[in-house]
């Protein structure tokens, strides 16, 4: 190591410096680097000084008071978030999983009610379903091929719209109902299976004996 | 008051001094010092988890606070007033300061940053030329080079001012 990386490397880091000097006996030492040793060790003394500015009072307090705070504030916005969570999912229970769920019940319950009319019909003709759909207020994208039964119905207590089409001599139910449905649900019992469709004009509710007649139903209103 | 509460105050007492110094010198303001202290702690606390190592809480404790130090300048900042450094280093003399360190806190203030702040590391918080490395994310040899300048500027200063002393009172 030449003398100017050994100056260099003693002015980076003198503390490393004068501590190998202390482990030296002054006696080995020369005059010189007596001389260097006590003036580094005068301005690494004067640096601390210099750097060592006053510390305002209490401010370990205060950092301390200001983490108790926070936790506080932590532990209330977890609160909150909490009952935040618990009050929407009671909402969103009883506003969606509970009336959707009685909603398929009661449109089993319908299918049940006006079994009667799922067989034997006849085919009733394209503009006479047109005109009922209209006097109702609702339109279909297009209209099923064969529809045996179109008449209005007081499904969930509202005005709602009961069509009763064929596929493969298969009776498949269409409720076209004002009550908002969740889109793409799916329900059945033992004997039925049913699907919930949300679009922008209408909430359909159709349900049949297999949930393929139910897909090619969507399909043959342009709704799939 | 539970392990971590214990813990995060233990850190406190023990850090919070050298963290205040190294704060003021890089904000050169009380205030914002104190602020920047209390934002490090804050952040500490919360990120209380990832310190395995009690050993390691001191580099730690001082790379969040520059890490803070560095978000300052990216949030909105008000419109400040640039106060003097006359006015700003009378806030930090004290009575017993003699002339040669009111001198060299002038000198120090002076610095660049790039300077102040690794040498600011290493005298008060007393942190390794690879602790201040891994703190300032930069190579070993540029903390030990900006060392070497701080101080040498450091005291090619204070050897012109006491030589223009000397010429004065003589």
């Amino acid at each position: 190591m030449d003398e100017l990386e050994k100056k260099r490397r003693q002015l980076a880091d003198p503390k490393q410096h004068i501590e190998n000097f202390d482990e030296q006996s002054p006696d080995n030492m020369s005059e010189q680097e007596l001389a260097q040793l006590k003036a580094d060790q005068n301005f690494e003394r004067q640096l601390l000084g210099a750097f060592s500015v006053p510390v305002p009072e209490q401010l370990s307090e205060k950092i301390l008071l200001n983490q108790r705070l926070q936790k506080r504030r932590n532990i209330f916005s977890l609160w909150a978030l909490a009952a935040s969570i618990s009050i929407l999912s009671m909402l969103s229970f009883m506003t969606t999983d509970y009336s959707q769920s009685s909603l398929t019940q009661q449109a089993l319950k319908h299918v049940y009610h006006e079994e009667k009319y799922l067989t034997g019909g006849n085919p009733i003709a394209r503009d006479e379903i047109e005109r009922r759909l209209a006097k109702y207020g609702v339109s279909l994208p297009s209209l099923p091929e064969k529809v045996v039964f179109a008449s209005r119905c007081g499904f969930g207590g509202e005005s709602a719209m009961h069509i009763i089409a064929e596929i493969d001599g298969k009776p498949v139910t269409l409720l076209l109902t004002p009550i908002a449905v969740e889109d793409n649900k799916s329900f059945g019992d033992d004997r039925f299976v049913g699907k919930m469709r949300k679009t922008l004009a209408n909430n359909l509710i159709v349900i049949a004996e297999d949930l393929s007649l139910v897909e090619r139903f969507f399909q043959q209103i342009g709704d799939a | 008051m539970s392990i971590k509460d214990k813990q995060f105050e233990s850190l406190v007492r023990s850090f919070y001094q050298p963290l205040y110094r190294y704060a003021y010198w890089n904000t050169k303001n009380r205030a914002a010092a104190e602020d920047l202290v209390q934002e490090t702690f804050t952040r500490a606390w919360k990120s209380l988890h990832q310190l395995k190592d009690i050993d390691a809480a001191k580099p730690w404790l001082y790379t969040i606070l520059s890490r803070e130090n560095a978000r300052r300048f990216e949030r909105k900042q008000l419109p400040m007033v640039e106060l003097s450094e006359e006015w700003q280093l009378e806030q930090i003399a004290e009575n017993q300061d003699d002339i040669e360190t009111m001198l060299l806190r002038r000198a120090i203030f002076q610095l660049p940053d790039n300077f102040r702040q690794p040498l600011a590391l290493q005298v008060i918080g007393g942190l390794s030329t690879e602790e201040i490395a891994e703190v300032l994310e930069l190579n070993g040899n540029t903390v030990s080079t900006r060392l070497f300048r701080a101080r040498a500027e450091l005291k090619r200063q204070m050897s012109q001012t006491q030589s223009i002393r000397g010429k004065n009172n003589g």
